[in-house]
C-alpha cells in the first residue's frame, strides 16, 4: 500500500505513487546536475519535462489511474540515463564519460537521509536513525549517549533536540532512504553542486545578469562548504557550551527554584505572577537557542522540516511569552506610580537622667520575634519563609533636633507607593514601626514591619527626633547608620562613625554638636 | 583516444547530419524525429536528443514554433534555417564523398 501524490508538470496535474515520485523526483535532479549550469540547460531541462508530461498524459488517455513505479522505469529507459543526456554534447568529454553512462538507475541507489528508525527503537528511534546514517550499529550510538548523559548530562538535550528535529521514517521511500547509499565525499560535491546551482537560478531570476564562468559556480561551491564548514563548528561550540549551561539552569530550577518565585512574590502581586514571569522567561531564553541550534543541525544533515504549523505554533509561543513579560513588569510599575505618607508623633516619659542614650539594632534572625511562614508558591508547593518576609531592614533614616519643650519627642513620617493615592496611603498606614524607651535608653529599630504577603513598593520610614537640647546624647553604631549626615554640624561631617560613637552631642538649631 | 570515443566521434557527426535532414523534409516535433531516428537504428535514448536540438538552434540552425498538442503539452515543431539549410546541403556534399573514401578504402 502507498501514498498517491499529486504534482504539477507543465501545469498538468498528475496522480502519482510516491515511490514513483521519490524515483522520478531523484531521476530529475540527477538530469538537472548532469546538465550542469549553463544558459541552454534550462532549456533542455523544460523541454525533456515537457516531454514527460507528454508521456504521461498519453498513460493517462490509455486508462491508467495514477503514474506507478514501473512507467517511472520505463520513462527512463526510454530517455536513457542521466549521464546520457550530455553524450553528445560534451565539448571535452574523456573516456570515463562512456564508462558511468552503463550504470543502472533505481531508487535502490538513492542518497542516504537522516531519519528516526521507529522500527528500531528504544525512545524515539534516534539512535538507531543515527546509526544507519553512518553505518554503525545502534549499540554504539546509544553508549555513546548514555556516557555523555552520565558525564555532562548533555546527552539528554542533545537526543530531545535530535527527536523533535529529526522526521520519523514513515513512508516506504523514507526508509529505504534511511538505509539508501552512504553519503561519499563525491555526493556531497555533487549537492553542493546542485545548491550552487540553484542559487545561481534565483540570482538569475532576480534579474541580474550573471554570466555563467565557472570561475563563479566554484566560488558558489567554495562559498557554500565554507557555510558549512562554519555551521558545523558553530553548532559544536554552541552544542559544547549551551547543553552543560541549560542542564545547570534545569536543575537549578527543579531543585532550587524556590529562590525565583520567592524573591520575585517580593516585587509581583500575586504567586500566579510570579510563575508566568519564570515559565515566560524560560520560554523566551531558550526558544531562540534551540531554533539556533535546529537550524544548524538542518543545515549539515540536511533533514525535513518540521511542519510549518508547529513552527508558527512555537513562534506564537515565543511573541505570548515576551507578552507575558512586558504585562507583568507593566502592572509592577505602575504600582509605583503614587506617593503617599503618613505621620504620627509619639512623646516619650520625662528622662531624669542629664544624658540620654539612643540605641539602634537591626532585625536579627535569632530575634525572638522570629517565626516561621508558610507561604504558598504555586506550582513549587508551600514553602517556608522567615520573618524576612515581612519585616524590611534599612529603610529607616533619622534626623535629630532640638526641642520645643523639655520632652523627648518622635515624629515618625511612613511613605510607600502605589498605583493610586488610596493604595499607597494604606499601605503607608499598614507600616509599623516600634519604638522603645527604659528610662534614659531609647531604642529605635532599623527597621519595620509590612503585613505578611505585602509586596514590596518603597516602603520608608523618616524619623525626626526632637531631644532638649540640655541633654547630653550618647548613640551606638548601628544608630549612627541610620543617622542623615545633616544632622550634625558641617564640622563632623568627617568623622568616622567610631570616633562619633565615642563622643558625647548636644542638639543645636545648627546640628548636633560635640560636648567638651 | 579509444575506440570507444572513435565511436562517438563518428556517431556525433552521423546524428547531428540525420538529425538536420529529418527536419529539412518536414517541419519536425522532437517525439517524430526520434520516430524516425529509431526506425534508422541511430538513437537509443530519448534524452541525448534534447541536448542537440538545442544546441543546433543555438548555433543558428534550427528555429522553432509552438504548437498546441491534443494530448499534453504544446509542442515544439522544429524547421532548418537558411544557415541550416545550407550547412546541410554542405554536410551532403561531404558525406558522399566520405562515403566514397570509405568505400573505396574498405574494400
Amino acid at each position: 500500500m502507498n501514498k498517491i501524490i499529486s504534482i504539477n508538470l507543465c501545469s498538468i496535474i498528475f496522480q502519482i505513487d510516491e515511490i514513483a515520485y521519490e524515483s522520478l523526483k531523484k531521476y530529475l535532479n540527477e538530469i538537472k546536475l548532469n546538465l550542469g549550469n549553463t544558459t541552454s540547460s534550462s532549456e533542455i531541462y523544460v523541454d525533456v519535462e515537457n516531454r514527460i508530461a507528454e508521456l504521461f498524459q498519453q498513460k493517462i488517455n490509455d486508462g491508467a489511474q495514477a503514474i506507478l513505479p514501473k512507467d517511472i522505469e520505463e520513462l527512463i529507459s526510454m530517455m536513457g540515463q542521466p549521464e546520457q543526456f550530455k553524450e553528445f554534447t560534451e565539448e571535452s568529454n574523456s573516456s570515463n564519460q562512456s564508462n558511468t553512462s552503463n550504470n543502472t538507475y533505481s531508487t535502490n541507489n538513492q542518497f542516504r537521509r537522516l531519519y528516526r528508525n521507529g522500527d528500531d527503537k528504544v525512545l524515539g528511534g534516534v539512535c538507531s536513525g543515527l546509526a544507519a546514517y553512518f553505518g554503525i550499529d545502534p549499540i554504539l550510538i546509544r553508549l555513546a549517549l548514555a556516557a555523555l548523559f552520565f558525564i555532562g548530562g548533555g546527552g539528554f538535550l542533545i537526543y530531545i533536540i535530535c527527536w523533535i528535529a529529526i522526521p520519523k521514517a514513515e513512508t516506504a521511500a523514507e526508509k529505504m532512504a534511511m538505509f539508501g547509499k552512504p553519503v561519499t565525499f563525491d555526493d556531497i560535491k555533487k549537492n553542493v553542486e546542485r545548491e550552487a546551482g540553484n542559487v545561481k537560478q534565483n540570482f538569475e531570476k532576480m534579474g541580474s545578469e550573471f554570466r555563467n564562468s565557472s570561475n563563479q559556480s566554484t566560488l558558489h561551491h567554495l562559498a557554500r562548504t565554507i557555510i558549512k564548514i562554519i555551521a558545523l563548528v558553530f553548532l559544536i561550540f554552541a552544542l559544547m557550551i549551551f547543553v552543560p549551561l541549560a542542564f545547570a539552569l534545569i536543575v537549578v530550577l527543579f531543585s532550587v527554584g524556590f529562590a525565583a518565585p520567592l524573591s520575585l512574590g517580593f516585587l509581583v502581586d500575586s504567586t500566579s505572577d510570579a510563575n508566568l514571569l519564570v515559565v515566560a522567561t524560560c520560554f523566551m531564553l531558550f526558544i531562540p537557542i534551540f531554533a539556533i541550534i535546529y537550524k544548524l543541525v538542518r543545515l549539515i544533515f540536511r533533514i525535513k522540516s518540521i511542519s510549518t504549523w508547529i513552527k508558527s505554533a512555537i513562534t506564537i509561543i515565543w511573541f505570548a511569552s515576551i507578552v507575558s513579560i512586558l504585562y507583568v513588569v507593566q502592572k509592577v510599575s505602575s504600582d509605583f506610580k503614587f506617593d503617599k505618607y503618613t505621620t504620627e508623633q509619639i512623646s516619650f516619659s520625662p528622662i531624669k537622667n542629664n544624658t540620654v542614650y539612643i540605641n539602634s539594632d537591626w532585625l536579627h534572625l535569632e530575634n525572638k520575634h522570629r517565626r516561621n511562614i508558610h507561604i504558598n508558591v504555586g506550582i513549587w508547593g508551600s514553602h517556608k519563609l522567615n520573618i524576612l518576609d515581612t519585616a524590611l531592614n534599612s529603610n529607616v533614616s533619622l534626623e535629630i533636633v532640638p526641642s520645643k519643650d523639655s520632652l523627648v519627642h518622635l515624629m515618625i513620617e511612613k511613605s510607600a507607593q502605589g498605583n493610586s493615592d488610596a493604595i499607597a496611603t494604606k499601605r503607608a498606614n499598614e507600616i509599623i514601626y516600634i519604638a522603645t524607651q527604659k528610662d534614659s535608653l531609647l531604642m529605635l529599630p532599623h527597621y519595620f514591619t509590612k503585613p505578611h504577603g505585602q509586596q514590596w513598593r518603597n516602603q520608608e520610614v523618616k524619623l525626626t527626633l526632637q531631644i532638649p537640647s540640655n541633654k547630653q546624647i550618647v548613640f551606638n553604631e548601628n544608630l549612627l547608620e541610620m543617622l542623615d549626615d545633616d544632622s550634625f554640624q558641617p564640622q563632623y561631617e568627617d568623622y568616622s562613625n567610631e570616633t562619633k560613637m565615642n563622643m558625647k552631642w548636644i542638639t543645636t538649631t545648627m546640628g548636633l554638636k560635640e560636648v567638651k | 583516444m579509444n575506440a570507444e570515443n572513435i565511436q562517438m566521434q563518428m556517431r556525433k557527426g552521423v546524428l547531428e547530419f540525420c538529425i538536420l535532414s529529418i527536419i529539412s523534409k518536414n517541419e519536425s516535433y522532437a517525439s517524430d524525429i526520434i520516430g524516425s531516428l529509431k526506425e534508422a537504428k541511430m538513437l537509443v535514448v530519448e534524452g541525448t536528443l534534447y541536448p542537440l536540438l538545442t544546441r543546433l538552434k543555438n548555433d543558428g540552425l534550427l528555429k522553432y514554433s509552438w504548437e498546441e498538442s491534443k494530448t499534453g503539452p504544446p509542442r515544439k515543431y522544429y524547421q532548418l534555417t537558411e544557415d541550416g539549410e545550407a550547412i546541410l546541403k554542405e554536410m551532403n556534399k561531404t558525406w558522399k564523398e566520405l562515403a566514397y573514401a570509405v568505400e573505396k578504402t574498405t574494400k
